[in-house]
């Protein structure tokens, strides 16, 4: 089974973790014709490569985000989403 | 039993003598005997009979890893033999035959066997439906293996995790090599895990070499040298059935099933001898080399007495000096090839007299009692043919050396390639992923030195992985080990019942037909003739169909046709060790054991228990009437610990609520709950609850049962993105409550509760208050989900029991009784309120459940929000509405489906019948033609029967509200 | 006679320590098993293999950005790291679960403040992110002590808790037994190995029965409170 690096606990198996969905950009809200949303909604960009996911840790309930190759299965980096999401999202 | 024989080995202790019964008749071993050997000892070589031909069979391998040796214990079938140890008393029966075990009625069916090729079952019966009615019994009896004891109650099994630094698979040459080399860092802690019950692998009965000392001076030597290193730890009679990813292990070790991470894995599991395919090259009697090796050295018994050996390998000569040694006269080395790549083994046998004939092989074994008598030899005229001018040899043991095949399961579970070298004629593991190294004769390596080297080399990068290796890297060797000749080892015969695969009965025209039919994919040759299916799971075929398919088909080297995918387990196990000590979680309320005092029947929502009704078994609609009136006349409580709780606190508290959930929060009161409606980006109901304002900035949100900590997670997620300043904590836990309802909830409450206004005034419907209830801090809600006056009360968790005890004795005066889940739903169900996922599915969005009034419009943005909008500007396809059949008919349940006429209209979700009501009214969705209040709908109920329903507004009780807003 | 049931607070895993003949005492808010019967003989067994229910013994969460700076202020010793402790003077035990989360689990003794003045001077402020978490209601507590301690956590536990993987004071949060678990190791006044595993109270009565059966093996007892002091 998988070991997951999980940047708050360490080293741990799979079995701990669901995988939450690719990390994706909510389309702009105002413009994006249905078609768009659909798209952002069902479909996976599903590259052959590297691909940034969402993973949480079940029992501590923390989100984090994982690089992981596609095509190897290899988890090469795992990082706090703060790193991406630095800054407070508004909506108007 | 057998004279006075007695040959130095390993596992048998002869001074013990060791009585069990075989087929109604008493044998003697000894202690360290398995059932196989012992009656192999005793003369009885025959011991089970095969699937389909029911031909009788005895040793092949004595590994435990083929299905010739299968026999029948009281409590469990198909126990291999080979690995069941006799103890004093033990009834073991053969299996799968008619008559007896020596006279199976059944065998006749070998006569039939051009009536019954490859591919049988579905050819005959695909069309055709006599199965069911006349075949499928008959095929049944004469088919299949031992019986399942039903009453046999299993036994303890258990788990346990491991973790070592480096783990080594076997414990033969290689396995102890590289565990002592491993073992080189004091700070490494290593693990030998063996599937025999003692160490040294093939190096307890192989012979290594014409003087025949080497193999046991190895073994000597390593054995005691890893016994006495303190960082090496030994696991016996233990079988690595699964090689996963990042080296994750199951082993198992009689009833317990441990997972085992390894930083750095040596794969050292040997390889399976291979044998010869000719005619009837599976009487008893016929047997690998090196199962004749293991009798002689590990057991002690004498193979035969008279012995022909039939060898594509230099291991079969020295097998000839084995078996001369222990007194058994070899009367012939058959040799398929024209060379031996050793010369010093040829002069060796020779020196003893034994002859030996090159470029020939075996064209039949013949039998006589059913046991190997004589066998047939020739010689080899072109590839896979016999020369027609046979010579006949009396003997009663031939032993097989057809070669090796690596044991790579483990290695191409976890990813290794299985190539097929064709300049040394062997299949060699290859690509094995990082941290997992293989070595030894699963390796592909059979000389001793070259073994010894790479297993240096390997535990040497293996310490390096982990930063504990000294020193350099040892260089690898340049010796050379010799190549063996190939020689085709398949010789078809005109009767047939030349077996590639024992296991399954399949003959070599049974391979060659299933690629002529078009299957010419191994995947493709396995699954529809079986090959490989059975037991043995291809340990001793997978080679053999490589070069019979290639063979075949001239266009595709062995290499090219490979060999079937590897999966776990390598060996059998048993469910129960995946089982486990079956321990399923069950979460209590703080209040459970007042339910079971109570009486109540319970339900399983979720790991939650919840009290269904309170009353006998089997008596839920009688409860469920009487709890149900008792709410509307009197007071009756329900336990609402189970409901999901999530704190949501700071300054953000509001702008996070209103994102999530579809209505206006901003704006909300203190002091006020709000129903809270919680859709995916889909626009998919997937939650609700109520939200209650304690203060500004202090949120307290209720959610589902089943739906809190997904709700939970979906909230964490998204802050994670938004940055918001809000803490959002589950604390589904950290409180239980009930609901009181009934018009003398009031009367009850105040009676416990005196700091906090709790006239209608002073706590309006949907308010929020906090303050003491009993003596206990509490939250109060006064909600209408059952559709009478009612308060939630909310409590920390430790308190409950005594919240319970207090509310009951307070409400005695007013006849006061506990109501379940059951009556909850019946209540809720009256006020036309839905329950999420039983009233809504996977594509349910507001306006079908006719919830668009709790959608904000003004909004910038909640989850979900878009596609409602998208969504709302299409014509709908169906709407939840309300329904309602006469007491007199049958009372329809969830699922069952709506017609207009025999147009499908529509599905129900909710139904029940209603004592206040005196009707069965339900929630069904329907097709918008058919959703306006009286409207009629046909129910197809169980058995096809049709009742008659009335679509109605809801409520379809108190639609004015009045009685929750008393 | 302390009874199971005489106080407001109760845990529904009493009544299994009554089928085990348990006596109790007062604690804290509840009561506490005091023993089963033989205080001496469970002192011996704590050294050995044994399983206690604290869930009486006081514990209190905190979180929230300003966390650790309203500890500090509360002049409470904090580990620098997550998935540490600090054990305090007055034996309290403050856990970091993350960077904002804090855990702390009162003394054996139930004499340590701690909690109990955490809980005291904690008020909701706006705009100011720490917030209180009601541990003691939210969680139970056992504790499992002895030499084969950590012979019987590789049964429920797949995350590797033996030293020196694991050492004292050491905290993994973690599935234990299929159950979302906190895991404390440290070390009673005897130097004996001792795991505190912190769980969903709801699951008590069920963590109970896999620990009585995993302890089984090594024939681990459940003792009350006098044998752990």
């Amino acid at each position: 089974m998988k070991l997951m690096p999980c940047p708050l606990n360490g080293l741990r198996n799979i079995s701990e973790f669901s995988y939450g969905g690719e990390v994706e950009d909510m389309p702009d809200l105002k413009t994006a014709t249905s078609q768009e949303w659909a798209k952002y909604i069902f479909y996976d960009e599903n590259p052959r490569g590297m691909v940034k996911e969402w993973w949480c840790h079940t029992a501590t309930s923390y989100w984090f985000i994982a690089e992981r190759n596609t095509v190897t299965d290899e988890i090469t980096a795992t990082y706090d989403p703060s790193k991406v999401y630095s800054k407070r999202v508004d909506f108007e | 039993m057998s004279d006075n024989f007695s040959y130095p080995n390993l596992l048998v202790d002869q001074s013990k003598k060791v009585t069990f019964n075989f087929e109604g008749e008493s044998f003697t071993g000894y202690a360290g005997d398995n059932v196989a050997t012992a009656l192999w000892r005793n003369n009885q070589k025959i011991i089970s009979r095969s699937f389909k031909y029911h031909r009788p069979r005895g040793i092949f391998s004595l590994t435990g890893h083929d299905a010739n040796t299968l026999v029948q214990l009281p409590e469990e079938g198909n126990v291999p033999a080979d690995l069941l140890p006799i103890t004093d008393g033990l009834t073991v029966k053969g299996q799968h035959y008619s008559g007896s075990l020596k006279n199976d009625y059944f065998s006749i069916f070998g006569k039939f066997s051009k009536f019954l090729p490859v591919g049988f079952y579905y050819k005959a019966f695909y069309k055709n439906n006599s199965w069911d009615k006349i075949w499928g019994g008959f095929f049944r009896k004469f088919t299949g293996l031992g019986i399942i004891n039903p009453k046999n109650e299993g036994g303890y099994y258990d788990k346990k995790y491991l973790f070592y630094d480096v783990v080594i698979i076997g414990s033969g040459l290689a396995g102890l090599q590289s565990a002592l080399e491993s073992a080189k860092s004091s700070k490494a802690q290593v693990l030998i895990i063996e599937q025999e019950s003692c160490l040294g692998g093939s190096l307890n009965f192989s012979r290594l070499d014409v003087e025949g000392k080497k193999a046991q001076e190895y073994r000597d030597k390593l054995v005691a040298e890893v016994e006495k290193t303190d960082n090496i730890t030994i696991m016996l009679n233990s079988i690595c059935n699964a090689a996963y990813s990042d080296n994750w292990l199951s082993v198992i070790q009689d009833k317990r099933a441990f997972k085992l991470r390894a930083k750095q894995l040596i794969l050292c599991p040997g390889n399976y001898e291979q044998a010869l395919v000719f005619h009837n090259n599976d009487l008893p009697g016929v047997m690998l080399s090196t199962a004749a090796q293991r009798l002689l050295k590990l057991y002690g018994v004498k193979p035969g007495e008279k012995a022909v050996i039939a060898t594509a390998h230099d291991d079969g000569y020295l097998v000839a000096l084995d078996l001369h040694e222990a007194g058994v006269a070899v009367q012939r080395i058959v040799d398929l090839r024209q060379n031996v790549s050793d010369n010093s083994y040829l002069e060796a046998v020779k020196k003893l007299g034994i002859e030996v004939s090159q470029k020939s092989t075996i064209y039949a074994a013949n039998s006589a009692n059913k046991v190997l008598a004589s066998v047939q030899m020739g010689k080899i005229s072109t590839t896979g043919e016999c020369a027609s001018d046979t010579e006949t040899i009396d003997c009663d043991l031939l032993c097989l050396s057809g070669g090796y095949m690596p044991a790579y399961q483990l290695a191409c579970q976890i990813g290794a390639a299985l190539d097929f070298s064709e300049e040394d004629n062997k299949f060699i593991v290859k690509k094995l992923p990082k941290n997992c190294y293989t070595v030894g004769t699963g390796d592909g390596v059979e000389l001793p030195s070259l073994i010894e080297n790479k297993a240096k080399i390997v535990a040497h990068q293996a310490l390096s992985e982990l930063g504990l290796a000294e020193g350099t890297a040892p260089k690898p060797s340049t010796e050379k080990e010799k190549i063996n000749e190939f020689a085709y080892p398949i010789f078809a015969h005109p009767k047939s019942k030349e077996f590639v695969d024992f296991d399954e009965d399949l003959q070599v025209a049974d391979i060659i037909n299933a690629v002529r039919e078009g299957y010419t994919d191994i995947q493709l040759v396995k699954r529809f003739s079986t090959l490989g299916m059975g037991p043995s799971q291809g340990r001793f075929c997978a080679f053999m169909s490589s070069i019979l398919v290639s063979n075949y088909d001239k266009s595709r080297t062995i290499g090219d046709v490979g060999v079937t995918t590897a999966r776990p387990p390598y060996a059998a196990e048993k469910i129960g060790h995946h089982a486990g000590r079956s321990f399923f979680p069950e979460r209590h309320s703080n209040m459970h054991h007042c339910h079971t005092d109570a009486g109540a029947q319970f339900l399983i929502a979720g790991p939650w228990m919840r009290p269904a009704y309170y009353g006998a078994k089997g008596s839920m609609l009688e409860c469920v009437a009487k709890e149900s009136l008792n709410v509307h006349n009197n007071v009756g409580v329900v336990d609402v610990s189970t409901l999901g709780g999530l704190e949501i606190r700071g300054p953000d508290a509001a702008e996070f609520i209103n994102r999530m959930y579809t209505w206006n929060f901003l704006k909300q009161p203190v002091g006020r709950a709000r129903y809270a409606l919680l859709t995916n980006e889909s626009g998919v109901v997937i939650d609700d609850g109520v939200a209650c304002r304690f203060s500004e900035q202090n949120y307290y949100v209720t959610a589902t049962t089943g739906g809190v900590d997904r709700v939970y997670l979906q909230f964490l997620k998204w802050n994670a993105q938004w940055r918001l300043k809000v803490d959002i904590a589950n604390v589904t836990s950290a409180w239980c409550g009930v609901n009181i309802a009934g018009p003398n909830s009031r009367k009850v409450l105040q009676k416990i509760c005196q700091d906090v206004d709790l006239s209608v005034e002073g706590f309006p419907y949907m308010g929020v208050r906090e303050g003491t209830v009993a003596g206990i801090p509490a939250r109060l809600i006064r909600v209408g989900f059952v559709g009478e006056l009612g308060y939630e009360v909310h409590v920390p968790q430790h308190y409950g029991e005594y919240l319970w005890e207090s509310i009951m004795e307070a409400g005695k005066e007013f006849n006061i009784a506990p109501f379940g889940i059951e009556a909850q739903r019946l209540l809720r169900l009256q006020k036309g309120h839905i329950i999420i996922s039983q009233d809504t599915d996977a594509t349910t969005y507001p306006e079908e459940v006719h919830m668009s009034w709790a959608v904000g419009k003004k909004k910038p943005f909640f989850v979900g929000q878009k596609a409602i909008q998208i969504v709302d500007e299409k014509k709908p396809v169906r709407k939840l509405i309300g329904f309602e059949v006469s007491s007199s008919q049958t009372v329809p349940k969830e699922s069952h489906l709506c017609f207009n006429g025999d147009q499908l209209i529509g599905r129900i979700t909710s139904c029940a019948a209603s004592a206040k009501l005196q009707k069965t009214i339900g929630l069904a969705y329907v097709d918008p033609d058919f959703s306006e209040p009286g409207a009629t709908l046909q129910i197809r109920c169980d058995n096809k029967e049709m009742v008659l329903a009335k679509v109605v507004n809801l409520p379809f009780y108190d639609p004015e509200n009045a009685r929750q807003e008393l | 006679m302390t009874t199971a049931n005489q106080t407001n607070y109760r845990a529904a895993l009493y009544r299994t320590h009554q089928q085990g003949g348990a006596n109790f005492i007062p604690f804290g808010e509840g009561v506490i098993v005091s023993d089963y019967g033989d205080s001496n003989k469970e002192k011996e067994q704590v050294k050995k293999l044994s399983l206690a229910d604290l869930t009486s013994v006081d514990r209190i969460g905190f979180k929230g950005a300003d966390t650790p700076d309203w500890l500090e202020k509360q002049k409470v010793e904090l580990p620098s790291q997550p998935n540490k402790a600090v054990q305090l003077a007055d034996g309290s035990i403050v856990a970091r679960l993350s960077s904002n989360e804090f855990f702390v689990l009162g003394d054996l003794k139930n004499q340590a403040q701690t909690c109990a003045n955490l809980r005291k001077n904690w008020e909701f402020k706006e705009d100011y992110l720490c917030y209180l978490l009601h541990r003691n209601h939210s969680h139970t507590h056992f504790v499992l002590s002895g030499e084969y301690a950590e012979e019987v956590m590789p049964k429920i536990c797949g995350v590797n808790l033996k030293a020196p993987d694991f050492d004292f004071l050491d905290v993994a949060q973690t599935s234990v037994a299929r159950l979302s678990a906190v895991v404390v190791k440290n070390k009673l006044s005897d130097g004996t190995t001792a795991f505190h595993i912190l769980f969903d109270s709801s699951m008590a009565e069920y963590m109970w029965m896999c620990l009585e059966d995993a302890i089984a093996e090594f024939e681990g007892q459940p003792v009350g409170i006098q044998a752990l002091e």
